[in-house]
């Protein structure tokens, strides 16, 4: 199913906004080539893990590594440079942008050599959004803005990629093509860390899933045993 | 052209606009100077605009940035070229070709005194996590010191550039254009384009916007965001010494608080045009120009600032976020 190298390593992480500390103690190993989903329920810390691995917030406690080096320290900026993808709940493009600028900032530090490779290898993953490079990306649809969400967050080229509820507000044919999207980016070696509320359909293409609750980590197994357990399907999916 | 629709889109705006064009057409002349001066009031608020755009807060200290590099200007030429009072004007300009020399120096110099500024007082208030109001008021608090350092070193009086009276150049319609004014508009209409370019075409300008748009966002693109907000204070302090040297020339006077007096128009341009939109602050500066000189016609002219206002205020019940502003966008 998947192979045995761990890519992103969190140990022992807490974090929150000032005073306030959301998620505790958190330790989460991701792998290569696989999906890891986190789900749980509203205000459980799902966000805020990504948002402390990626840097945007700092951990108060712990560590994290990635490919065994220690990048704890690293700023947002320099996590992305070393393969660390992410792309946001909401915000994710910049609205004031075209679609092919918005690609154009995903490939900032890219030379233009590399920067037209990758944008030829994402536009292949996602061909609706060749018609529509000179667009504004505020004129586009949910389920396009998220194509170019992830689009942007590919043209770097990275080893982890973090999501953060992808499917939220999109129709259920669009959650599938997003899934499968995800999927592929899978299949292409990238170690993919979602993070949920269509928990079912996520658990479903994942290979691990985790459940977050009151800011804790409360359950990690392979997926398809999460979504067999009719505690936790009680519990977190909904019955 | 959608700038031009916007006129077109809003019954108000539209009769404005006839107005203005109805008034400009009865004194033409007020017309022309209008434009001439609201070209000086756009330079200095795209800066103003620029910052707010990106940083989201209100640099009070924009005014005196632009009084500091005049009187830096000055200092420049009457070190490096003691005798310039002695030699030519510039063609049918009345200040000395060595002035020229001096501009560039000048602004790149307050250019790197703005990105000091920021290393030293705004990143700490940044990485302090201080609220934009707290930051808009410790730019006020650099704005009264920068006027108390220019008063301590250069007096409180007035002085002026070495200059050579020329006459005013005669066009028809009464309308009569002080030669150095031409020069400066022209300059700050080339400086505006320039910058237009460099925001609107130049990977360094989309990711000022890309920043200005969501900078947590920029970074994790790979942006260097605090890179990029220093490139974004020597712009603005290039903007601003530019548009101070400018207005010096074309006033033919400079005094300490010449940058906190030209605030309010400025301030008044950036809300016009839409708050941290650059595009809409030129066209707020250029509006504010022209319907302040038009309205010298008929009123005294010490009542600008007070039509500046009317402007701002019809303008902002009429669209809330400014011409060009609308929630959530910049650029």
């Amino acid at each position: 199913m998947t192979k045995n190298i761990t890519s992103l390593k969190a140990k022992n992480i807490s974090a929150g906004y000032g005073e306030q500390i959301i998620i505790r103690n958190i330790n989460l190993d991701i792998y290569e080539s696989s999906i890891t989903t986190i789900i749980g329920p509203n205000g459980c810390g799902k966000s805020t893990f990504l948002k402390s691995i990626s840097g945007i917030i700092n951990p108060v406690e712990g560590n994290i590594e990635i490919y065994g080096n220690d990048v704890t320290n690293l700023s947002t900026f320099e996590l992305s440079k070393i393969g660390l993808g992410y792309v946001p709940q909401s915000e994710n493009i910049f609205p004031s942008l075209s679609v092919e600028d918005n690609l154009k900032m995903g490939g900032y530090i890219l030379n233009s050599i590399q920067y037209k490779k990758n944008l030829d290898k994402v536009l292949d993953m996602f061909p609706d959004l060749k018609s529509k490079l000179q667009d504004s990306s505020s004129n586009l649809s949910g389920g396009q803005r998220q194509m170019l969400a992830l689009s942007r967050a590919l043209m770097l080229d990275p080893k982890i990629i973090m999501l953060d509820e992808p499917t939220a507000g999109l129709s259920p044919i669009i959650v599938d093509e997003v899934l499968e999207n995800i999927i592929s980016l899978k299949n292409s070696d990238l170690s993919v860390l979602l993070v949920e509320q269509n928990a079912k359909k996520a658990l479903q293409v994942s290979d691990f899933g985790v459940v977050f609750s009151f800011g804790k980590k409360v359950i990690e197994d392979v997926a398809d045993k999460i979504l067999k357990d009719k505690e936790i399907s009680k519990l977190y999916l909904g019955g | 052209m959608k700038y031009i629709d916007l006129i077109f889109e809003n019954k108000t705006i539209f009769v404005l606009f006839w107005i203005i064009l109805l008034l400009s057409l009865l004194k033409p002349w007020l017309f022309v100077n209008g434009i001439l001066i609201g070209s000086l009031y756009a330079l200095g608020s795209i800066g103003l605009s620029l910052i707010y755009g990106n940083l989201k807060f209100a640099n009070m200290a924009h005014g005196d940035f632009m009084t500091l590099s005049s009187y830096v200007a000055l200092a420049l030429l009457l070190f490096f070229f003691p005798n310039s009072d002695q030699s030519g004007s510039v063609g049918p300009f009345t200040f000395k070709y060595e002035l020229l020399i001096v501009i560039p120096f000048t602004v790149v110099f307050i250019g790197f005194l703005a990105v000091l500024f920021d290393k030293l007082i705004y990143k700490k208030l940044r990485d302090f996590g201080a609220a934009p109001a707290a930051i808009a008021l410790t730019s006020l608090g650099l704005a009264v010191g920068l006027r108390g350092l220019i008063q301590f070193i250069w007096g409180t009086d007035s002085t002026r550039f070495p200059r050579e009276s020329k006459l005013f150049w005669d066009l028809p319609f009464k309308i009569k254009i002080p030669p150095d004014m031409f020069f400066c508009a022209i300059v700050a209409f080339i400086i505006a384009l320039t910058f237009y370019f460099i925001l609107f075409k130049t990977k360094l300008g989309k990711a000022i916007r890309a920043t200005s748009d969501n900078p947590d966002l920029a970074r994790i693109t790979g942006i260097n965001t605090e890179r990029i907000i220093l490139y974004i204070w020597f712009i603005g302090g290039v903007l601003a010494a530019t548009s101070g040297i400018l207005i010096s020339m074309q006033q033919a006077i400079i005094t300490p608080v010449m940058g906190w007096k030209i605030l309010i128009p400025l301030f008044a341009a950036v809300i016009v045009g839409g708050i941290g939109n650059p595009i809409g602050a030129l066209m707020g500066g250029l509006l504010i120009g022209i319907t302040g000189e038009i309205a010298t016609g008929w009123i005294n002219p010490s009542y600008k600032p007070a039509v500046y206002f009317l402007v701002l205020l019809i303008i902002l019940l009429l669209r809330p976020n400014g011409i060009l502003g609308s929630k959530g966008r910049q650029f």
